[in-house]
């Protein structure tokens, strides 16, 4: 029910107009109901009130004439004395002269009998005639209700009804006592006949199951529609024969109230049919008696409940007819609710272009529409602002990566930066943010022996900032390439920027020169991070002198030359807050700290793999958070080319011709037993000493078993390959793998006071290596090590067949 | 000539006693009840219809009492063998010359009440007997009336007491302030006459230690010498009869009911079952009662017939022996 319900407005809208007509029925035919039965009540308590009353009035005649005849006998008798011709004679004239009298009795007491000529006369009708007779036992009689009541009591009494089988009927006799000087000397009675009783009671207007009982002063019922109750029930009796105790006890309280002498009425259920019924009662003042009459509710009820029966009906007729409306208004309100549904369904598939019901009239449906239609006009003007924002926004991003672009382009990228210049290890790096910032650096050889390095950060971020590095970068470069100075330069830069700076931008810039040759670096800061100077035994300085103020703010800005002497690899490292602000998802940044501890931990690493684990250390601290600056890195190591001995050739770097013989090896341990021979080979065909022989297989053996066991990170087979020069007196060896990037030159110097445990894997044959041979040199070249080995050989004269110093000389 | 066919009949009945349910020839025998119909007398109306005098071989006529029958002339003029008495009546009949004896005590527990109005009038309240002293009340004539008397007597006080005959009209009238009533019957009626226990106070004679068994079998004590089986299998049958009268107590009281329908009399069933439960309680001892269903101890009768002759009017009552006859011998 409820399902069928909730699936469709109709059916509740029905549902609910018939509920509320079927309750507003409900309540006038309640309401009408109980205003009615009130009245019906009240009107049926009168009725009956007034036909108890009446009752009475009619059994009370009968019984007032008796009591009257007694009573003029009585009063007859009290003045003489009474004698039996006399008595005999009064009996007989009274029964003639009141048919409704059965019989009557004048009885002296035993002391008046004593002087009299009769005990007890009785006269009674017998067929049509009239006997007076003597009482044959007295003495019994005496004894009798009849005599002992109103001789002890000494005033009159009707006796409780009798049956008396001589008259064969129901019989009450009033006894009136006759009084001589305060002594009761002789009874007068009357019996009459209670046949009427039933008659009358059966005359009166009474409903179908409606009853009257009358009750004699102890309760005994004289007349009951079940005859059986007659004489030998009383209300008490019937009362304590129910089995229902609360029945019992109300029938018993109405018998008390009854016999209470006082009319009344009551409603209780009915012994007989256990239905509700009210009883009116009245007592009978000459006797005692009580008339009560019983109806039953439902009697009484019954043209009320017909009547509302019949309005029931016609309210349920008046509810069907009314369920055609109801439908009606339920159809008309919920049809153009379907058609909007259908509407509605096609508009989120995407058709704008539905139409939508008409609108005729004023109601919420046709105000639902409305808005509807409005709302779809709303959308279809969202959703082309939608389509224009998104168009400007894709512009935008394009923009943004065009100034990236143009970012990344203008910074050098080509390394190795200076291939033929050893002394020199530099690389950089820039990551730019999502959001284009304005990071650079730049570097480049002023002449043989200089070299100039920048690094910068351009306050905002986006194109302006993008732009304003071009420019910036562009400038120094050329303004250095004039005049060779970063303090001029960069003043000279300031005014250019700062002239006509109106938005008020400006990059922190650290400009130097590094002198290949002896080290002496200069340098001038507008207000970046100070670089860091690491020395190879893991030292760091700070370039901390006093910077000036950034680029493009201050016109007229004079910059300060600083100079500082760079050592032996000596690591410089530039960075932008990029690096020591980058932060982790919990806001934490990398700080100066953490490149410190970066510096302290990786500056003898060559320039590019420094470079390339700093950008990577920092996205590890990062952790995921969205990069918010251009993070820029650059390192360059300073070497001191060894002075040129006889024995050092620039040359040996890149040997000029192929190599007097050439081995390849494959990484596996087993193969490395064919190193041996041919080096016994070489050692014939190039005339080398067996001294040098002996060195170069221990050296040979080192190198190759360190870069079998530790450049390769897979299992698969490699080639290591060894190449032999001889020029003169110089011995030169190359071992080129494809290993893992390992420069073995910059290598800690073993502490050989350390237990083998400690040292780090390779550190001993390293230093053997350094040991034993002249020169020791590494570089990687297309993605492979490359590692020189060179030596000369004892026992030739030093300064014969030597190109490097024919070609020095010249 | 007769007489002495009779009486060979008779010894022949002695000598050769009938065979014990014997449909045949049964012995026709009649008791007289001492008053109307009513359950007083369920017993012997249950006797009969479940067929236990038939059993002793006995036909047995059932004749009501009442006021116009006075059963002691009933036994001396012979119209009946066995006869129902109040112990009381029973010893005046014997004290007046006829010559009977008892067979068996049915009722030990005595049933006689004072019923007294507890505001008999304006300002008075009786609450305890001694407040009935100068008061007029009635009280049954003869033998019914020496218990009352004794019971004045023990508690010194004195009544001013009026006849009381068969209606307690003049009570109900309130002409006087109390009046005797059997528990069994006539304290009932006033029940159903709507008087409600809180307008009464009622004391038991017996509660007060006035014990007088009531209602006995009896027959002349020649019916005793020459019958003496009959007798018994008179008595035998009648106390079955309340026996089962006592476990059938329904079945009993629609029997007490024909008896009542056929004589017309003005009482009603809910009446008869009071009588009824109230008679069994007087015949039949309960837990802590003292006596023996159908006899009569030779104290309580000695006491009985003592009072008796003191407030009773009785002149002499017979030693315990000579009355006292063991009908229910070979009833146990």
């Amino acid at each position: 029910m409820i399902n069928f319900l909730n699936r469709s407005l109709v059916h509740r809208m029905t549902a609910l107009i018939l509920l509320g007509a079927g309750l507003v029925m409900l309540l006038v035919l309640g309401f009408s109901y109980f205003s009615q039965r009130n009245k019906i009540l009240a009107s049926a308590m009168q009725q009956s009130d007034t036909l108890t009353q009446s009752a009475v009035f009619q059994i009370e005649i009968p019984l007032g004439r008796a009591e009257a005849v007694v009573q003029q006998t009585a009063l007859f008798l009290a003045e003489k004395d009474i004698r039996r011709v006399e008595s005999t004679d009064l009996i007989r004239r009274t029964l003639e002269r009141n048919s409704d009298i059965l019989g009557m009795a004048i009885g002296l007491t035993e002391k008046a009998a004593g002087g009299s000529d009769f005990e007890i006369l009785y006269g009674w009708r017998e067929t049509a005639k009239i006997q007076v007779r003597d009482r044959e036992s007295p003495a019994l009689d005496y004894q009798q209700d009849w005599f002992y009541l109103p001789y002890h009591l000494k005033r009159p009494v009707w006796t409780e009804p009798y049956f008396d089988s001589d008259a064969n009927t129901l019989m009450v006799t009033y006894a009136f006592p006759i009084v001589r000087s305060g002594e009761v000397i002789a009874v007068a009675t009357c019996d009459i006949s209670l046949k009427w009783i039933h008659k009358l009671l059966d005359t009166l207007p009474l409903g179908k199951d409606s009853m009257a009982i009358l009750l004699s002063q102890r309760g005994t019922y004289i007349a009951h529609p079940i005859k059986g109750y007659e004489m030998t029930e009383t209300i008490f009796s019937i009362a304590e024969s129910q089995p229902d105790p609360e029945t019992s006890s109300s029938l018993h309280r109405i018998g008390l109230d009854m016999m209470s002498g006082k009319p009344g009425s009551m409603t209780f259920k009915h012994p007989i049919d256990n239905n509700t019924a009210f009883i009116h009662y009245r007592p009978v003042p000459a006797t005692g008696w009580v008339l009560g009459l019983i109806q039953p509710q439902k009697q009484v009820l019954a043209p009320l409940v017909r009547l509302n029966e019949i309005s029931a009906l016609v309210g349920l007729a008046g509810l069907a007819l009314l369920l055609i409306p109801a439908l009606g208004v339920a159809w008309s309100v919920t049809r153009p609710l379907q058609r909007l549904a259908v509407a509605a369904n096609q508009l989120a598939g995407g058709n704008f272009d539905a139409p939508l019901p008409a609108i005729r009239s004023k109601d919420e449906v046709a105000r639902l529409t409305a808005a509807f239609e409005q709302m779809r006009c709303e959308l279809r003007r969202y959703i082309a602002d939608l389509t224009a924002t998104t168009a400007v926004k894709e512009r935008i991003a394009g923009e943004l990566s065009a100034a990236r672009e143009i970012q990344m382009s203008i910074v050098p990228k080509l390394f190795p930066a200076f291939p033929n210049r050893p002394e020199i290890d530099l690389f950089a790096i820039l990551i730019p943010a999502r959001e284009v910032g304005g990071d650079l650096y730049d570097f480049m050889l002023l002449d043989e022996d200089h070299i100039y390095l920048a690094i910068g950060d351009v306050s905002g971020k986006g194109v302006p900032a993008s732009l304003l590095m071009a420019v910036g970068k562009t400038l120094l470069k050329s303004t250095m390439q004039a005049v060779r100075d970063p303090a001029r330069a960069m003043t000279q830069v300031n005014n250019e920027l700062s002239e006509g700076n109106e938005s008020c931008m400006f990059i922190t810039m650290f400009c130097a020169v590094l002198n290949i040759k002896t080290g002496a670096l200069i340098y001038a800061n507008a207000g970046h991070n100070p670089p860091f100077l690491a020395s190879t035994d893991a030292t760091i300085r700070c370039l901390e002198n006093p910077p000036g103020p950034a680029l493009g703010i201050v016109p007229g800005a004079v910059y300060q030359d600083h100079s500082i002497q760079l050592g032996d690899r000596d690591l410089l490292v530039l960075y932008t807050d990029g690096v020591t602000e980058a932060m982790n998802p919990s806001n934490v940044m990398f700080e100066e700290e953490g490149l410190l501890e970066y510096i302290r931990r990786e500056c003898r690493q060559n320039a590019r793999l420094f470079i390339e684990n700093l950008g990577r250390a920092v996205q590890i601290h990062a952790a995921g958070a969205e990069q918010s600056d251009d993070i820029t890195a650059l390192a360059v190591r300073y070497q001191v080319v060894p002075a040129v001995t006889g024995s050092l050739h620039q040359s040996e770097m890149e040997p000029g011709r192929n190599p007097d013989a050439v081995l390849s090896l494959k990484n596996r341990l087993e193969d490395l037993g064919r190193m041996p021979g041919w080096i016994d080979e070489q050692a014939a065909a190039l005339a080398l000493p067996p001294q040098l022989v002996m060195e170069l297989n221990l050296v040979l053996e080192e190198w190759i078993v360190n870069v079998i066991s530790y450049a390769y990170a897979d299992k698969s087979e490699h080639a290591i390959e060894l190449r032999i020069w001889r020029d003169n007196d110089q011995l030169r060896l190359e071992i080129e793998d494809d290993g893992r990037p390992f420069d073995p030159t910059v290598q800690a110097e073993v502490d050989t006071t350390m237990s083998l445990e400690h040292r780090k894997i390779g550190g001993l044959g390293i230093h053997f290596i350094k040991k034993t041979m002249d020169r020791f040199m590494y570089r990687r070249d297309n993605g492979r090590n490359i590692v020189t080995v060179g030596k000369t050989i004892p026992g030739t004269p030093a300064d014969t067949h030597s190109p490097e110093k024919e070609t020095k000389a010249v | 000539m007769r007489f002495h066919l009779i009486s060979l009949f008779l010894l022949i009945c002695i000598v050769l006693p009938a065979p014990a349910g014997l449909a045949q020839n049964p012995e026709q025998v009649a008791v007289t009840l001492h008053w109307q119909h009513q359950s007083q007398f369920a017993g012997y109306y249950m006797a009969l219809a479940k067929g236990f005098y038939a059993q002793e071989g006995l036909d047995v006529t059932i004749m009501r009492g009442g006021p116009d029958v006075r059963v002691g002339e009933m036994l001396r003029s012979r119209k009946t063998e066995f006869a129902s008495f109040m112990l009381s009546s029973a010893l005046e009949e014997r004290a007046a010359g006829l010559p009977m004896v008892q067979l068996a005590q049915v009722v030990n527990r005595s049933n006689f009440l004072l019923a007294a109005w507890k505001n008999p009038a304006e300002g008075v309240s009786i609450d305890d007997l001694k407040d009935l002293e100068g008061r007029r009340i009635t009280v049954w004539l003869q033998d019914f009336r020496a218990p009352y008397l004794a019971l004045f007597a023990s508690k010194k006080i004195q009544p001013v007491i009026l006849p009381q005959y068969y209606t307690l009209s003049l009570f109900l009238h309130r002409g006087v302030t109390a009046c005797s009533v059997m528990r069994y019957n006539e304290y009932h009626t006033l029940i159903q006459s709507g008087i409600q226990d809180k307008d009464l106070e009622i004391f038991s004679l017996h509660d007060l230690g006035i014990r007088l068994p009531e209602d006995g079998i009896y027959c002349l004590d020649e019916t005793w010498q020459q019958r003496p089986e009959t007798c018994r299998k008179f008595v035998r049958a009648s106390l079955k009869g309340w026996a089962y009268a006592r476990d059938h107590e329904k079945e009993t009281l629609d029997e007490v009911m024909k008896y009542v329908r056929k004589e017309n009399l003005p009482t009603n069933r809910m009446h008869m079952s009071w009588m009824l439960r109230e008679m069994l309680a007087s015949i039949f001892p309960a837990k802590g009662d003292d006596w023996i269903f159908g006899r009569i101890s030779r104290r309580t009768y000695e006491d009985a017939s003592g009072m008796l002759i003191r407030y009773g009017g009785l002149e002499s009552a017979p030693p315990f022996k000579e009355f006292i006859k063991d009908g229910v011998a070979n009833n146990d």
